[in-house]
């Protein structure tokens, strides 16, 4: 665990302890966590930049409704972070605008 | 001017789409004085269902095609002079052939029409430098620059708003209920709060067009045709023309042998456009049906599944995507299937501006200009002819 994590410490039994690949970078996550929940605890806060505006949007119903935490997982872009579950080495990216496919399907 | 009963005016046209703003936008333009009435908001209606396209490909060589070049170069015109924007792109639009004998047929199409539109060819190579996403199995593809689409709801909100500042008046959630007749002449309507006064009252009421009419005791022949549309949520470019396929072409007309399964038909016109700016920027469209069923504009399971199986087998990417909305419109198809523009010779001072179809934002800023030249001049403009409601 790392000294910025915000998560509670106890008396809470996690699950098995991942790693996702965030804009490239490793951030701890547990088994059983959201995509938006692990970023939370280690501290991120702008997930996409808005199409027009480029202003930055973040977790905010944290129940699939409002789509303002989409992010591109694993190269799927308009994804909500706030119900993908974490999975070991998931590719995880802040979406810019409407994002990009990452090749033709 | 102002009295009891109400106000009085040079000309009430009656329904706020595109069509009804467009004619009430070019009269106040020629200093006419003019009242836009509409039952709900501007653009309520059909023009609210619209996917916008502006798309003359395809189009036999005639008196519509030529009103839609016309109406191509007025829109230009007119996203500079309205007050508001109204999203015009000129994407330009692809025709795909999908096997060897569209291959063949968009060969031979796009050779004839390039007399009458820019329209060339394009190998598969081309069509897919052009549109890297498209189903591997197209084979080719006709190519028009001047194809696109606009937002209907803002092409009818800056024209109703550029009216305004010209001197014209907008009334909303303002039902006509009845139309005067005085002298055997059209002069005004009655609305449910008051009466207006007017030498010359427009039907542009679309598909309630024959409501109005009947008002009047003017028969109009225009019913209800229903096209169900799907719009997904935002997605990175995909696509950047307008797609529709062989079948939107009424190869008859052309003078170009088709076998049946391909002959354009209105079932067959599927298309699809990315919007590319704007308040719907990402969002793809994907349209039509095509039903007579009346009033009714519900979405059918059959209409909706057949949309998306279509999307899919020309843009498989569109697998991964999530549909946000889907609804119909409803379009007004005249009997014979051509536009229903001019005086009723029932009633001299009732004009007609109805009968659109699924075309109406192609040719509704000339439909507007032109009718308003004729309301003004007392002249009938020789491209407005075909279309004059004294052939029924």
């Amino acid at each position: 665990m790392t000294h910025d994590d915000l998560r509670i410490a106890t008396p809470v039994q996690r699950g098995r302890l991942l790693t996702i690949l965030v804009d490239g970078r490793e951030v701890p996550a547990y088994e059983g966590e959201t995509v938006a929940a692990a970023l939370l605890a280690a501290g991120y806060r702008t997930f996409r930049l808005t199409p027009r505006g480029q202003t930055p949007r973040s977790y905010f119903c944290g129940m699939g409704v409002c789509h303002d935490c989409l992010m591109m997982v694993d190269g799927l872009p308009n994804v909500r972070t706030c119900m993908t579950p974490v999975r070991d080495g998931l590719r995880v990216d802040t979406q810019h605008g409407l994002g990009e496919w990452d090749g033709r399907s | 001017m102002a009295g009891v009963a109400g106000r009085s005016w040079d000309v009430v046209v009656v329904g706020a789409g595109v069509i009804g703003s467009a004619v009430t936008y070019a009269l106040a333009r020629l200093g006419r004085r003019v009242c836009l009435v509409e039952r709900g908001a501007v653009a309520g209606g059909t023009s609210s269902a619209s996917a916008g396209q502006t798309s003359v490909q395809g189009r036999v060589p005639g008196p519509s095609l030529a009103l839609a070049l016309a109406n191509i170069g007025l829109l230009a015109e007119l996203a500079a002079e309205l007050p508001t924007d109204f999203e015009y792109v000129q994407s330009g639009g692809l025709i795909l052939a999908e096997d060897e004998t569209e291959y063949r047929l968009l060969r031979q199409f796009a050779a004839q029409q390039s007399a009458h539109v820019p329209v060339e060819f394009l190998e598969a190579e081309e069509v897919r430098r052009l549109e890297p996403y498209l189903n591997p199995r197209v084979v080719g593809a006709t190519y028009c620059p001047l194809d696109g689409y606009l937002n209907p709801m803002a092409l009818a909100l800056a024209l109703a708003r550029g009216a305004q500042t010209l001197g014209a008046e907008v009334r909303t959630q303002t039902e006509v209920i009845g139309v005067s007749i005085q002298n055997g002449r059209a002069a005004g309507v009655r609305t449910r709060r008051d009466t207006l006064s007017a030498g010359i009252v427009v039907n542009a009421a679309g598909v309630w067009s024959a409501d109005l009419g009947r008002l009047a005791g003017v028969e109009v022949p225009v019913v209800p045709r229903k096209g169900q549309l799907l719009v997904t949520e935002p997605l990175p470019p995909l696509v950047s023309t307008v797609l529709s396929h062989a079948g939107h072409i009424p190869f008859k007309e052309h003078g170009i042998d088709a076998p049946p399964h391909v002959e354009g038909e209105l079932q067959k016109k599927r298309y699809m456009k990315q919007a590319k700016s704007g308040g719907f920027q990402g969002r793809v469209y994907i349209g039509s049906t095509s039903e007579f069923v009346g009033f009714d504009r519900g979405n059918t399971w059959d209409g909706v599944t057949g949309l998306c199986q279509y999307a899919v087998d020309t843009v498989p990417a569109l697998a991964r995507a999530r549909l946000v909305r889907g609804w119909a419109g409803l379009r007004p198809r005249s009997r014979d299937g051509r536009f229903v523009i001019g005086e009723a010779p029932a009633l001299p001072g009732f004009f007609l501006a109805t009968g659109h179809d699924s075309i109406g934002v192609l040719h509704s800023t000339m439909t507007g200009k032109l009718l308003a030249e004729w309301i003004h001049t007392g002249r009938r403009p020789e491209l407005l002819a075909p279309f004059d409601p004294a052939r029924f």
